[in-house]
């Protein structure tokens, strides 16, 4: 039984996902926006440590 | 488009950060150094047992529960801490909720949980429960202390859209609120709930500790560290999103894989299994995201010390979720469980991934963190010795951990398995100190080196991207306008279905089977047995001691019946201990006697030569021969493990609920065999009769004796061994008696009732064999004066008349009391006493059995006489010369 749950729950989270990638182009383009957030942080602060002891 | 709350105003929170940034990483420093040097300390007690041994509060079990609560508090809180506030104004784009509530977090953290935790367990105020060890007042500061953490970093997250939530954000919100939840339940629900019952919260806990708390966090960081290192957005949001969600999913369902074989419910034991292997699958998606976003970056992951710490802890991360779901599986369970294997699987995990992605994390927040000193030269050696002494610790603590188990699978003696891990853990103390000089290189990092920003440098995180507009939700999904409406079912949602499925739902069960399975009568513990316990349990011998027997042939074989749900029903907390480095002890009584007990916790390498257990003169009052009563106590404890089972008479184990028992066996689960080499008659070890391979066998059981028997016997087999003083009646001086082949093969076999002599039959058959001919080689044959038929007639009637009561008409130790001595009389016929023992015994009799003294009861001459007829009883005499 408790095995049962835990396959049908991956099971069902993993369509899921997977079908609203298939299935709604507009998600798929959401859902990657946040990923180019970091490349912002601390630019001004950026300096080249490489030559640092 | 701009983010329409991402003023200058709301994120110009740097400068009250950094402080705490700075605070929270020195502490993160210091702690990972005494946890270190514990760890350290641990490694060496293993083979040099009695350094530092005379100090309770640096006992082997106390400061194993320092070492990892440190670790876990101390160590990654901290430095997690540390990121935190570096990382969460940008993915939030907003400050923390406030510096005030920083500092008090600092305080509570610091002051309240991690040093008071460290004085009180060390000082022997303990929970004894695996990363759980900190008492439940200590609880409470770990409660506060996490609720402030959320207040503290959950709030500015939850006021996100939706939308702006990147990766490390959902695990930095799914991290601290399940583990507030989480916490409070798996350290006082096995408080509340005995036993087997316990034990599946336990398990949880154990399990989210790491996958819960240390998992996401660690996760949040690599997410956070990649992409502003390299510049390059991680490979995919979606696969980070699927990693994010399939792990919250299925990492709380982990947790009883770590009582797999137990009385805990097969279906949740498989549950559990299922869920693991389904975690590695998971594990594989998130590490195939993150290295590939690491495509193309090899030259930042050499350069780039926080990237390298991170790139390293993600492999970590690979190699222990594998070596993990690997564990679950019962064949690979079987034989590494208990083991090494699992120490080094437990270092590799929250040392090779957790601390080096924690340390990247460190490092990219120190170096953008204004007036933090940053020492890049001293980052890179902390990263290659960190590398170094783990991937040598981790390989020979795995290794050690199969020579453990094929060791435990065979018929070797425990203690087999300690000697061979010796040289194991010489290798695993060398590579803690290079753990410890990586960790003093990391110190140097981040406190020499120049100053990283100035104040004036700091500008305000830009966290929306004008070139790479947030989008809006789509068409459908209106819904997921807040955060909080996924938190809600990330944090409460999987809280409360891994707490169903693996607590509540086996917990149904279990009522159910220890009603129907539990004896008819139950025998609880005495107030003695009770502070016993509590000894126990401060000490940490959990630590080194299971006390669950699983349903598997080895350990059936070795300590007897599995344990049963019904018998830990008076154990709050369970103290089941997921590590043996000495035997289980759930099948203890009766096993060993009292003496022998309290000497063995005076100094337990006066009874057993080649032990590692730790000594606890704490416990007496200057010398084995005046235990406390404390040990009083915990004796009286380890005398009852076991007992009600075995009054119950619970012979054999039982099929698991619900499965079929021919088809577990062949699985290797359990067998019906009960203890077969504790039953039955002793085998007859009988000696070849050519001298040389006699000869052979003696030397061979030399040294035997000298390992196993040395401890009481003597180094020379006289009855003056170390522990020899403190054990009555006193061991056998082997030097003053023949005995039989059969006597000595009885004596091994099943060991000498009313005395310290345990049974050795789970020493193998040509060890017992060896031995039997080396005690026989101990002792020269005596001439005997024979004697004459009138003499005869006049012994006889002496011994019919002062002896036979006790040693039988025949002299075979069968008299009419003889069944209720312990120890039972001597057997004429097999051990023949020489001349000067013989007169010692009459003399003076014998202390701690019932031989009394005949010193004028009898005539001296009555007395040679009945000396030379019992010497003359002897079978094998003529055999023997």
């Amino acid at each position: 039984m408790t095995v049962n749950v835990i396959v049908i729950a991956v099971t069902g989270l993993m369509l899921g996902f997977v079908g609203v990638w298939l299935l709604r182009p507009l998600c798929r383009r959401w859902i990657e926006a946040p990923k180019f957030q970091p490349l912002h942080w601390d630019n001004a602060n950026r300096v080249d440590d490489s030559s640092l002891p | 488009m701009t983010h329409p709350e991402a003023t200058p105003a709301d994120r110009s929170d740097l400068p009250g950060t950094a402080p705490l940034i700075r605070w929270h990483g020195y502490a993160a420093v210091a702690c990972v150094l005494y946890v270190a040097v514990l760890g350290i300390i641990m490694a060496v007690k293993l083979h040099i047992p009695e350094w530092l041994g005379s100090e309770s509060w640096m006992t082997w079990g106390r400061i194993r529960y320092a070492h990892t609560q440190g670790l876990f508090f101390g160590w990654l809180g901290n430095a997690f801490l540390a990121f935190l506030y570096y990382a969460v104004p940008r993915l939030a784009n907003r400050p923390v909720t406030g510096i005030r509530l920083g500092w008090a977090l600092f305080t509570v953290w610091n002051f309240l949980l991690v040093l008071p935790g460290w004085a009180l367990v060390q000082a022997g105020f303990s929970q004894p429960l695996e990363w759980a060890e900190f008492p439940l007042s200590i609880d409470a500061a770990a409660i506060l202390g996490l609720l402030l953490t959320c207040v503290q970093f959950v709030w500015p997250l939850l006021r996100t859209r939706v939308a702006s939530l990147y990766v490390s954000a959902w695990y930095i919100l799914g991290g601290l609120t399940f583990t507030l939840l989480a916490y409070p339940v798996g350290n006082l629900a096995p408080e509340i709930l005995p036993g087997a019952q316990g034990a599946t919260f336990s398990g949880l806990w154990i399990h989210d500790a790491i996958g819960l708390y240390a998992t996401p966090l660690a996760l949040a960081v690599a997410y956070a560290v990649i992409p502003v290192v390299t510049r390059q957005p991680i490979f995919s949001h979606f696969l980070s999103m699927i990693g994010f969600w399939l792990l919250f999913l299925v990492y709380p369902l982990n947790g009883t894989h770590h009582f797999v074989f137990s009385a805990i419910p097969m279906e949740a034991q498989k549950g559990a299994i299922v869920a693991s292997i389904y975690l590695g699958a998971t594990v594989v998606i998130v590490v195939a995201n993150l290295l590939l976003s690491l495509r193309g970056q090899a030259r930042s992951v050499v350069g780039d010390p926080s990237l390298k710490f991170v790139w390293f802890g993600i492999v970590a991360y690979l190699f222990v979720s594998l070596q993990g779901s690997a564990q679950a599986i019962m064949p690979v369970n079987r034989l590494t469980h208990f083991t090494d294997w699992v120490i080094g699987h437990s270092h590799l995990a929250m040392l090779g991934f957790a601390s080096f992605i924690a340390i990247g994390g460190l490092l990219l927040a120190w170096r953008y963190t204004p007036g933090c000193r940053y020492n890049r030269r001293a980052a890179n050696w902390a990263f290659w010795l960190l590398a170094v002494g783990l991937g040598v610790m981790v390989i020979d603590l795995t290794a050690a951990g199969l020579v453990q188990g094929l060791l435990w699978h065979e018929d070797t003696i425990w203690i087999d398995s300690v000697s061979a891990s010796k040289g194991f853990w010489i290798t695993r103390s060398l590579s803690g100190l290079v753990i410890l000089c990586g960790f003093a290189a990391l110190f140097f990092g981040l406190t020499t080196g120049p100053r990283t920003l100035s104040a004036e440098l700091v500008a305000v995180p830009n966290v929306a991207a004008d070139d790479h507009e947030l989008q809006d939700l789509p068409a459908g999904l209106g819904w997921l306008k807040g955060a909080y409406t996924i938190i809600a079912v990330a944090g409460l949602g999987l809280f409360v279905f891994s707490f169903v499925v693996l607590g509540l739902w086996p917990n149904q069960t279990l009522q159910t089977q220890i009603a129907a399975t539990r004896p008819f009568e139950h025998i609880s513990r005495n107030a003695s047995e009770d502070r016993g316990r509590l000894i126990y349990a401060r000490e940490g011998c959990l630590t080194c001691h299971s006390q669950f027997v699983r349903f598997t042939e080895d350990d059936v074989r070795r300590f007897g019946v599995a344990s049963q749900a019904w018998e830990g029903v008076d154990d709050r907390p369970q103290m089941w201990g997921t590590r043996r480095i000495g035997p289980d002890l759930s099948r203890l009584n009766g096993r060993k006697s009292r003496d022998w007990q309290i000497v063995h916790l005076w100094n337990p390498r006066h009874i057993v030569p080649a032990s590692v257990m730790p000594s606890y003169p704490w416990l007496f009052d200057g010398s084995a021969g005046k235990p406390t009563g404390a040990a009083i106590d915990l004796v009286n404890y380890l005398e009852s493990l076991g007992r009600e089972a075995r009054l119950a008479g619970v012979t054999s184990p039982s099929s698991i609920a619900g499965n079929n028992a021919d088809e577990e066996r062949q699985r290797g689960m359990f067998c019906d065999c009960m203890i077969p080499r504790t039953a039955g008659a002793a085998p007859h070890w009988s000696l070849p009769t050519e001298p040389g391979e006699r000869e052979r066998y003696a030397r061979r059981g030399a040294t035997v004796f000298s390992r196993h028997c040395s401890g009481c016997h003597g180094s020379s087999g006289r009855g003056d061994g170390l522990a020899a003083d403190h054990l009555a009646p006193v061991p056998r001086n082997l030097t003053t008696a023949m005995f039989t082949d059969q006597a000595l093969s009885e004596v091994l076999w099943h060991g000498k009732r009313g005395t310290s002599m345990p049974a050795w039959n789970d020493l193998s058959a040509s060890d017992l064999r060896a031995l039997v001919a080396y005690m026989q080689s101990l002792t020269t044959f005596e001439p005997i004066d024979p004697l004459a038929d009138e003499e005869r007639l006049r012994a006889a009637d002496l011994f019919a008349t002062h002896c036979a009561v006790c040693h039988g008409k025949k002299g075979n130790g069968d008299g009419i009391t003889a069944l209720s001595l312990a120890p039972s009389p001597t057997n004429f016929h097999e051990i023949q006493p020489n001349q000067v023992a013989a007169e010692a015994a009459l003399k003076f009799g014998i202390r701690g059995s019932a031989m009394p003294k005949w010193e004028g009861k009898l005539t001296a001459d009555e007395q040679r006489l009945l000396i030379r007829y019992v010497r003359t009883l002897y079978s094998s005499q003529e055999l023997r010369k």
